[in-house]
């Protein structure tokens, strides 16, 4: 049984790692989308496709660890912004699935429509607001490390996004988050 | 990801009431003459479609557990407080300052701010002498408090 599991992971947070905790125990592989994975470098998603890989793989090694080194597949997406093509986009860039896991609404019906089997995961909406308590967090200087894996802090810090955060934020000249 | 697109409900009244709901969250609702067309897709959607129709009948029905946002801290402690007055129940903008510590044209304001009416029952606080504004209209405001049961 292979699963298929999307996020923008802007950046990777907990709320990903318990889904995907979820999911490893209950599926023999996993493919993540990186969904959006053309953006970058803007405030909602300020974390590249490339960088993103980097923060779900070493994250879930600890996953891959507990569930006897499952497999996984980290697959970045470009989006296609015409909804109804989405699913086959998606399917013709990953390895074959049998069961989506999401809670985005729009994504389970996409699917659902399409004939797959979609399960929801626990976590629900915090996913969504997570992220952006994290980006808000790393603008305005307050702790944000408690609400993502070590290993994504280690990511962050080596890739200076943080910095790189700030300065988008600085020179957006829209709404001030802090 | 899949584009985003908000769903929208729509209830019929003597005027519609639209509701538009993103990811789980109510972001912004508004009475009007037009014909709105639904796009539901969550089961969160239809459950609270068919709350909201409810409504409109008349029934009692308690929207305090449907996520909302509110536009600032202030407006959001405020409208926090009015959320909690129950249906049929009207409570004063002077009443509400004094709980929150600010002046009743502030809480006018806050309710001014209030994106989401009837999910967050701004039209149940009123003038001491009267029934106050409405952004919707006063006239609205009356017909939902006559919905209600409320005497004024």
């Amino acid at each position: 049984m292979r699963a298929f599991f999307i996020g923008r992971f802007q950046p990777y947070h907990l709320g990903h790692h318990e889904v995907l905790r979820e999911i490893f125990e209950e599926v023999d592989e996993i493919v993540i989308g990186i969904g959006s994975a053309q953006e970058s470098h803007t405030i909602e998603n300020p974390f590249t496709a490339g960088e993103r890989v980097m923060m779900v793989d070493r994250a879930i090694e600890d996953l891959k660890r507990e569930t006897d080194f499952r497999k996984a597949y980290i697959i970045p997406l470009e989006d296609v912004y015409r909804n109804s093509l989405w699913v086959s986009h998606v399917t013709s860039l990953c390895p074959y699935f049998d069961v989506v896991y999401s809670n985005n609404p729009l994504v389970i019906r996409l699917f659902r429509e399409a004939g797959f089997e979609v399960k929801k995961t626990k976590m629900i909406n915090r996913i969504y607001y997570q992220g952006t308590e994290i980006r808000r967090r790393m603008i305005c200087n307050e702790k944000w490390e408690d609400l993502v894996p070590e290993s994504v802090v280690q990511v962050i810090k080596e890739i200076d996004g943080v910095k790189r955060l700030r300065d988008i934020a600085n020179t957006d000249t829209g709404k001030s988050v802090c | 990801m899949p584009t985003q697109i908000p769903e929208r409900v729509c209830v019929e009244w003597h005027l519609n009431f639209v509701a538009e709901i993103r990811n789980g969250v109510v972001e912004r609702s508004y009475f009007t003459e037009r014909d709105v067309e639904e796009t539901i897709f969550s089961e969160f959607s239809e459950e609270l479609v068919k709350r909201l129709r409810r409504y409109f009948k008349g029934r009692e029905v308690d929207f305090r557990d449907v996520p909302v946002t509110y536009p600032t801290d202030f407006s959001g402690r405020v409208l926090e407080i009015v959320r909690g007055i129950s249906f049929g129940k009207v409570r004063s903008y002077f009443d509400i300052a004094n709980e929150v510590k600010t002046s009743p044209r502030a809480v006018g304001v806050a309710m001014k701010m209030n994106r989401v009416p009837v999910i967050v029952p701004c039209h149940r606080v009123v003038a001491r002498n009267g029934i106050g504004g409405y952004s919707c209209g006063v006239g609205v405001k009356r017909m939902l408090l006559e919905l209600e049961g409320v005497k004024m």
